[in-house]
């Protein structure tokens, strides 16, 4: 269930000051002391030297002309030290009339989607946005196959802004994320775990528990898609590898899906 | 550019000759003149194909860092890139989601099914004006008109056309020619209604997105910086980043814009030296 707190401080601290204080007072692994962050995490976003900070920085990294290459929908803030959390800052534009269109794909909106991380976040620049909000009440470290529906409980919309932050539980809270009515930053602080790589984001039906995608770049879905397209073939050959591949995988939903490939091939050949 | 390792070539002597042919081609027209959709049959009857995938798949199941350092889905096994930028590649089609905007593509296309069950798709013919550099507000896509291909036959798909895939995932062989739209259009999925426009790169959309964000949340500072933008190739891109830096340093706008006057782009240059009349 998202948790919202309401924090009020004027107070600011510098990022190395913040990570300092983080690493040594909260294991973010254990919830309580992930929401008792929260106030660090507030007077980091009263710092307003840090998006200046990172857009420059980014914007020079990719002014290379063979480049250009920028990912705009967040910049990584404390990538310079080794951490077990990440802090970001995350773009929020507005859709203006006549907009480009990519936008909206490109910031999730209109999107119901789950995370494959646990994270807080607190509003930096302009009004925020707003976020309809689902509970997953059977969630676990699992990954849905496309189709699975699961039970998911409104739980209201929810407002990110100056004196609001929000704890979002990886895969259990599950949310649509609408447009700013201006452009907005946020900033979040993410638990790092390995474990988050194993399993993919799931997208959902707008109106229902229905998952209909994967739509972030974890490997497992890159597996699972693979599979998936590897089962169009007619090649038995194909199979065995697919076979092969079934017996050394580690990953149950993974191996599954291989084995089916491999059927789907060798009903096809047959 | 040929992806194919050194050692793999003598194994697929069809697929390195199609790299060679379709080094010289820009549109769908040369690529039926030249003769690839025969070529591109013959590969997909030899089974070529299935050694490449077969490799692959070999590769990146063995080495699971292929699969972590993928940024999106694997749906393209790029066999080879001309010079000029056609590629030559084996791609999976998925069923497509009902519910998401149809858009058209950026790109001359041909596509040979490589899967016994053959391929569909649906393709959506535009109503209104295909002017791709001045995107027309009254544009819609009409109705889904199916298109199916047997086993080693081919579709050819014009860029600007709206299609998707049909609900049925099939493996293809297809050929991208360099002959492309500056935009992609975006239709509602449900009644084909003009939703807007985007860069036909997705790199290019997202850096687009970002500086175009910078008009507000930006600070004096960054446009010094932006001016390294005013050259960039898309000339989408360069007038919007002109007038973000607008938004941030008049006087460095003022600058950039004057530079504006020899762009090679005609639009630009008209646009620059109509807001110079009017500064």
């Amino acid at each position: 269930m998202v948790t919202k707190l309401h924090i009020i401080t004027n107070e600011s601290i510098e990022l190395d000051d913040f990570c300092d204080h983080i690493e040594q007072n909260f294991d973010l692994s254990d919830r309580q002391q992930f929401l008792a962050a929260a106030p660090a995490l507030r007077k980091l976003a009263n710092n307003k030297e840090l998006f200046r900070r990172a857009a420059l920085q980014t914007l020079k990294a990719a002014l290379d002309p063979d480049g250009f290459n920028i990912a705009p929908a967040y910049m990584i803030l404390n990538d310079h030290r080794p951490s077990k959390f990440t802090v970001r800052a995350n773009l929020w534009p507005a859709l203006r009339p006549g907009a480009w269109q990519e936008t909206r794909d490109i910031f999730s909106y209109d999107l119901k989607h789950d995370h494959t991380f646990t994270f807080l976040t607190a509003n930096y620049f302009g009004p925020g946005y707003t976020t309809k909000v689902w509970v997953n009440p059977h969630a676990g470290l699992q990954a849905m196959k496309i189709g699975d529906i699961a039970d998911l409980q409104y739980q209201g919309e929810f407002q990110l802004c100056d004196d609001t932050l929000l704890f979002f539980e990886r895969f259990t809270d599950v949310h649509i994320q609408l447009p700013p009515v201006a452009d907005s930053v946020s900033l979040n602080l993410v638990l790092r775990d390995p474990e988050e790589t194993m399993y993919p984001q799931h997208a959902f039906e707008t109106d229902s528990g229905k998952v209909v995608a994967y739509p972030n770049g974890s490997p497992l879905k890159n597996k699972l898609i693979f599979a998936r397209l590897l089962a169009t073939s007619d090649d038995p050959e194909l199979a065995d590898v697919l076979d092969w591949a079934a017996h050394k995988e580690t990953s149950r939903v993974h191996r599954e899906a291989l084995l089916s490939a491999k059927d789907q091939i060798l009903a096809r050949a047959a | 550019m040929n992806y194919i390792p050194d050692e793999w070539r003598a194994e697929v002597p069809l697929i390195c000759s199609a790299i060679e042919r379709i080094e010289p081609l820009s549109t769908l027209d040369d690529a039926y003149e030249a003769g690839i959709p025969e070529l591109l049959a013959d590969i997909s009857k030899s089974c070529e194909h299935q050694r490449i995938v077969r490799r692959v798949a070999r590769q990146w199941f063995e080495e699971p860092k292929w699969f972590e350092s993928m940024n999106s889905v694997p749906g393209n096994i790029v066999l080879g890139q001309a010079r000029c930028g056609n590629v030559l590649a084996i791609a999976f089609s998925l069923g497509f989601n009902r519910t998401r905007p149809r858009v058209s593509i950026p790109i001359d296309t041909l596509m040979t099914a490589l899967s016994p069950h053959g391929l569909k798709v649906n393709v959506s013919p535009l109503c209104g004006s295909t002017d791709f550099e001045l995107p027309d507000p009254t544009l819609r896509v009409l109705a889904r008109e199916e298109k199916t291909c047997a086993q080693h036959e081919s579709i050819g798909l014009r860029c600007g056309t709206v299609f998707d895939y049909a609900d049925t995932d099939s493996m293809v062989l297809k050929v991208e020619l360099i002959n492309r739209t500056p935009l992609r259009f975006h239709f509602d999925a449900i009644d084909g209604h003009y939703l807007g426009a985007s860069l036909s790169g997705p790199a290019d959309s997202q850096l687009l997105a970002f500086i175009t964000s910078l008009r507000t949340t930006g600070t004096p500072d960054m446009a010094q910086v932006l001016m390294g933008y005013a050259r960039h190739p898309s000339h989408w891109v360069r007038w919007e980043t002109v007038k973000t830096i607008a938004e941030l340093d008049t006087d460095l706008a003022l600058q950039a814009i004057r530079g504006m006057v020899d762009d090679p782009h005609p639009e630009i240059r008209h646009a620059a030296a109509k807001t110079l009349e009017g500064a």
